[in-house]
């Protein structure tokens, strides 16, 4: 089935400008810009925050900053819990296998019949 | 120019052709098409009887924090030894499980594995300070530790797509006493300096990882699907062109929704995770400098002793060729391969190419390396 025109005039267009896209966006002009631009919304972003946040404790408000901050530490506590808990876990089970391993005793031999 | 007018001209030279030896059927077909476009565009736009994805029948097992051990559920399992799919740090899962018909968790089970998926979640502020130790030291082994144990002890096949594959090898190499039965690692960056210039933008010599962090520490998903799409710019717009062009195929419509759903919606990456990545990998180039430090611990990749395989797909533009090749040098297994195959880096466990050749060839080399279970 053939293509419609459209879809051929599209082609032939992507065909020729793609590969000139590829290597600007490759390039490492490009990445300086993508580096300065990241870094200016950033400040931005970060100045925002911190006027906000100073507003809001002004009135004794938490900001989302700071719930921010206590979900993260609950989530690293939890971490360390499950860590622990997995920790023992394995302890317990070595020393479940440990206490079911046969103990040396000294056994009779059993008198053969006859 | 010349082309296109030609071609313009041949076009319409056909459509007028057609017309006059059969203006009735023309209009009829025309007329035909014409409702079946407007009513699956109405019905993509409404999000009307949209694609289901990743439906295969499953069970949660596990879980910690966000992370979910899932089991798909599986009445003749044939095989002793189950596999574990280890999912990227980046996107959703249920690329594995796309659609019923086109999935890998679908074919694996099919071939008789007892298929459990480790699936990270989407991390918010809570994860943003998991460290590549928590995923490598502790997750992954504790879901290897809960599918050993929920399958008999007989050791545990594991696969790691992407950067799963990347976390499977760190995990792998610091844990060399753990039940892994084999290990499969498919789409797998190893080599940094090969990554496309577009995706190593972070690092010393140009974007701090710490700019890219958002305000829950983690970087967002749409900073994600940028770096992607820079890969190539042009694939949004051709997508949009196969999807107009297209729009009176429901089968069409219905892979294109499934796949698009995917890959228009990655997940954040963790803040930490993404920090100690760009450090160890994109700076210090780890794995091809044998320089890997993951939570204080040293490891080396040719730890790594148990049966292994790199699937490398040709035609990967994320994870170029280039960027793996050659990781099965590393690796210190006795039985150890690498193939390449014919696809793309989703066109490996995603549609015809994929269920044809590459699906089988990574099930089959899994299979050579469990137990078939006698009937």
């Amino acid at each position: 089935m053939t293509q419609p025109a459209w879809r051929q005039m599209y082609n032939e267009w992507e065909k020729a400008v793609a590969p000139s896209l590829e290597q600007l966006t490759a390039s490492d002009g490009f990445r300086d810009v993508m580096a300065v631009g990241t870094q200016i919304s950033r400040s931005i972003m970060a100045e925002t925050e911190k006027m906000s946040r100073q507003w809001l404790h002004m009135w004794n408000l938490p900001a989302a900053g700071d719930v921010r901050s206590l979900r993260r530490q609950i989530a690293s506590l939890d971490n360390e819990v499950q860590s622990l808990r997995r920790s023992l876990d394995a302890a317990n089970a070595a020393a479940a296998n440990a206490a079911e391993e046969p103990t040396l005793a000294v056994v009779e031999p059993i008198a053969e019949a006859n | 120019m010349a082309t296109q007018t030609d071609t313009l001209s041949e076009q319409f030279q056909k459509t007028v052709g057609d017309m006059m030896a059969n203006p009735v059927g023309f209009f009829a077909e025309e007329w035909n098409k014409g409702v079946k476009r407007s009513w699956n565009l109405t019905r993509h736009l409404m999000g009307i009887d949209t694609a289901e994805t990743g439906v295969t029948p499953r069970d949660a097992v596990w879980s910690n924090a966000k992370t979910v051990l899932y089991r798909y559920r599986n009445d003749d399992v044939t095989v002793r030894e189950p596999i574990l799919l280890v999912m990227s740090l980046v996107s959703r899962s249920f690329i594995l499980d796309l659609q019923p018909g086109n999935s890998f968790v679908e074919h694996l089970r099919d071939r008789g594995f007892d298929v459990f998926l480790l699936d990270w979640g989407v991390p918010d502020e809570e994860e943003a300070g998991n460290g590549l130790d928590l995923y490598t030291d502790q997750l992954i082994p504790a879901a290897v530790a809960e599918v050993n144990r929920m399958t008999g002890e007989n050791g545990v096949n594991v696969f790691g797509y992407c950067y799963g594959g990347l976390l499977s090898l760190l995990y792998a190499a610091a844990h060399p006493d753990d039940p892994i039965n084999s290990l499969l690692v498919m789409a797998t960056p190893v080599d940094f300096r090969e990554m496309p210039k577009a995706m190593s933008g972070v690092g010393r010599d140009g974007i701090d990882p710490r700019d890219i962090l958002d305000s829950t520490g983690n970087v967002p998903a749409a900073s994600i699907r940028a770096g992607f799409s820079l890969l190539t710019p042009t694939s949004d717009l051709s997508t949009v062109a196969d999807f107009w062009e297209r729009l009176d195929d429901d089968k069409f419509l219905n892979s294109y929704q499934a796949m698009t759903s995917w890959t228009r919606d990655h997940i954040p990456f963790p803040g930490q995770a993404m920090i100690e990545s760009t450090e160890i990998f994109s700076d210090g180039n780890g794995f091809i400098n044998d320089d890997l430090v993951v939570g204080g611990r040293r490891r080396h990749l040719r730890d790594i002793t148990v049966p292994f395989l790199n699937v490398i797909a040709e035609r990967d533009h994320i994870v170029p060729p280039a960027s793996t090749r050659g990781l099965v040098e590393l690796v210190g297994s006795e039985d150890k391969n690498e193939i390449e195959l014919p696809a793309g880096h989703v066109g490996l466990i995603v549609g015809g190419g994929g269920r044809k050749r590459c699906m089988p060839a990574m099930s089959d080399w899994m299979l050579s390396q469990s137990t078939v279970l006698e009937d």
